[in-house]
């Protein structure tokens, strides 16, 4: 009796110690974006690294070299078979990354995209920067603004896969329909791949093309660095108004000698944090990504859940903030 | 001279026992550093991520190689490939499935005719620089075809059941395009190391004049060989092109690559007349032991690509480093035994 009593107390023990141990084993946050190396991506790593310290989650990050779709799935496999609880993720390619996003999700792994949403059968919720509609709007009346609201104005985009691109410049085109806007002429939306050097010479290539070009739009950071060097180089700075959506740390440069006059960005740091603290969330059951449900990014306060009109879910961090040659300097060196 | 070669270990004399020592070293060293995420099963699973479209391109190259000379556009012809099934497919707009897959291997088939004949026709154009411009072109045109698009919405069959699917074997959870892949070497290797179309192969790699002396058909022979090239290159886009789940012109952008870097490393060689099936599949675990491994541990692209050509400077280059040291010593020998 004693004998069999011990080994139940020992049993008892042994799962109670393997329950603590359970119960103790932090979240894993697997962490995709587009590329390494790119600064936009790197701080929005560091609003990772901020909400991990709040919520005490373990996360690792990667992205691919060549902003290729096929090294953004050899990661996620590499996440899967890490066993993250959650994959949040900045696509290259909408449809790309939906089969291995699946798999994973068959497997349990909740999963999120941020700043450039998957489709809606490969995700469980996307974080919107901001209003895709007012990120549009804004880019245009600035554009306006600068070119004294008449002349030709072409777009520098990131990729025409990438589905955030694509949804602010639909925004665009919706906005330059307005009356006000009917002396601009768009006349035409190239691809820099988010890759600086292809993003300069399609810069180069809508200079030449373009000879009464007034204005370039370019809602990629990236694309807005590349264009402002193209600009500079080819002494059309004043010449050719450009603004876009830029890191104040690159473009610094370019908004003191007035390349650029005025350009927009959301905080990354504050997309990254409000993309853990959604993910963590869902790992904890206290959401499911539904449309109607509210949960709390720390210090950005309570977010509620949209739907966003493609069959998924998404909700936003904030607005786009304006950053001209007056305001730079206190921004420069913050992200 | 034989005690001279007799002091190089016997196993780094024969490629295919070197790699398999290495496959075994590299997948116990990780295995012991991250006993939970690199196990065989989890690795059999990510064989699919590194080794089955890779895997394809190189059988091809291989056979490219053996003829002494080289195909650097097979991950165009690839990407090219798959772009003509996804605008034929159209998402299911298009054509039925199975016709353009057919489009596809005909695409893929007609890259590696076109750079064939362009071979055979320039003789005094090297091979590489050929195909550096059919690289651009075949990629060239899968931009005029697609733009910065993508073309999607395959059959789940493909999409899913294929690119991510396993059967389960032995116990074992075997990805579906591993098996096809592995189902495919036995018979590649009776082909090519134990028929006489394997063997005219090799002949008109070693040298070239001679086997047309002989009586070879040394042109049909490489037209037949950068015909089945493109062919497999078309088949690794089929495959790659079944885990992404869309076709963009840029999908496999740098597999040449990596296509090369198999085939040598499993014993082929650049200058022709070398090369195994068995050394090409051992090189394929090891490389696919060996990223996986770097992925857990670093999480670092760039790494991984470095071990690559680490590798190749370990395999490749050092055994080739001491025979050319017994060769420079047996010289030396003979010249001092002339002397006296």
């Amino acid at each position: 009796m004693k004998r069999i009593l011990s080994v139940l107390l020992a049993a008892a023990m042994l799962l109670s110690l393997g329950l603590a141990v359970t119960a103790e084993e932090p979240i894993k946050l697997g962490v995709v974006y587009k590329q390494t190396g790119n600064p936009f991506f790197e701080a929005a790593v560091r609003g990772f690294e901020e909400a991990s310290k709040e919520l005490g989650f373990e996360f690792i990050h990667n992205g691919p070299a060549d902003s290729s779709n096929e090294g953004q799935i050899q990661i996620i496999e590499g996440f899967i078979q890490q066993e993250v609880d959650a994959i949040a993720i900045s696509v290259n390619d909408a449809a790309g990354v939906v089969s291995v996003l699946q798999t994973a999700m068959d497997k349990g792994i909740k999963v999120i995209s941020w700043d450039s949403k998957v489709l809606a059968e490969g995700r469980q919720l996307n974080i919107d920067p901001s209003v895709a509609q007012n990120i549009g709007r804004v880019q245009v009346e600035e554009i306006a603004a600068q070119i004294g609201g008449e002349g030709q104005i072409a777009i520098l985009s990131a990729a025409a896969t990438h589905d955030n691109q694509n949804t602010w410049i639909k925004y665009m085109k919706e906005e330059l329909e307005k009356p006000e806007y009917d002396k601009i002429e768009l006349v035409t939306v190239v691809y820099g791949d988010d890759l600086t050097d292809k993003s300069y010479q399609e810069m180069q290539g809508l200079i030449n093309s373009y000879p009464d070009l007034k204005g370039v739009i370019s809602p990629t950071t990236v694309g807005v660095a590349a264009a402002a060097v193209a600009i500079k180089d080819a002494g059309m700075s004043g010449k050719i108004k450009l603004t876009g959506l830029g890191l104040p740390s690159e473009m610094a440069d370019f908004l003191a000698d007035r390349t650029c006059e005025g350009m927009y960005l959301w905080n990354p740091i504050d997309l990254g944090y409000a993309a853990a603290y959604a993910s963590v969330a869902m790992v904890k059951g206290e959401i499911t990504g539904a449309v109607g449900e509210t949960f709390v990014a720390g210090r950005l306060g309570e977010r509620e859940i949209f739907d966003a009109g493609d069959g998924g879910t998404f909700t936003i961090v904030g607005d786009p903030f304006r950053f001209t040659p007056e305001n730079i300097e206190e921004w420069k060196n913050v992200y | 001279m034989a005690s001279v070669t007799g002091k190089i270990p016997a196993f780094l004399r024969r490629r295919e026992w070197l790699l398999a020592a290495l496959v075994l070293l590299v997948f116990f060293w990780f295995n012991a550093r991250e006993p939970d995420n690199y196990t065989f099963f989890k690795l059999l699973n990510q064989t699919r991520v590194y080794m089955v479209d890779v895997g394809f391109m190189a059988l091809g190259m291989l056979l490219v190689l053996i003829l002494g000379d080289i195909d650097i556009s097979v991950a165009a012809t690839a990407a090219l490939s798959a772009t003509v099934m996804g605008v034929a497919y159209r998402g299911g707009q298009g054509l039925p499935f199975w016709l353009s897959i057919l489009l596809m291997l005909l695409t893929g088939a007609a890259c590696g005719l076109a750079n064939g004949l362009l071979v055979i026709r320039f003789k005094e154009l090297f091979p590489m620089i050929i195909t550096l411009s059919t690289q651009t072109l075949y990629r060239g045109i899968a931009y005029i075809i697609l733009k910065d698009q993508s073309a999607g919405g395959f059959p789940a069959w493909y999409a899913k059941d294929l690119g991510y699917g396993s059967l389960p074997l032995l116990g074992l959870d075997v990805p579906i395009m591993l098996l096809i892949l592995l189902l495919i070497f036995p018979f590649y290797y009776l082909w090519l190391h134990r028929t006489a179309a394997g063997r005219r192969l090799f002949a008109a790699g070693t040298n070239i004049t001679a086997s047309r002396y002989s009586g070879l058909h040394t042109d049909r022979i490489k037209l037949t060989a950068f015909l089945l090239n493109g062919l497999f290159a078309a088949i690794g886009g089929f495959f790659l092109t079944s885990r992404t789940g869309s076709v963009k012109y840029t999908i496999g952008t740098g597999f040449e690559m990596q296509a090369i870097a198999v085939a040598v490393l499993g014993g082929a060689s650049t200058s022709g007349g070398r090369g195994s099936v068995p050394g090409l599949l051992l090189a394929l675990l090891l490389l696919t032991a060996l990223k996986n491994g770097l992925m857990l541990l670093y999480n670092d692209a760039f790494i991984l690509n470095l071990s690559v050509g680490l590798l190749l400077i370990l395999v490749v280059l050092i055994p080739n480093l001491f025979s050319a040291l017994a060769d420079r010593r047996r010289v030396l020998r003979q010249r001092l035994q002339l002397a006296k």
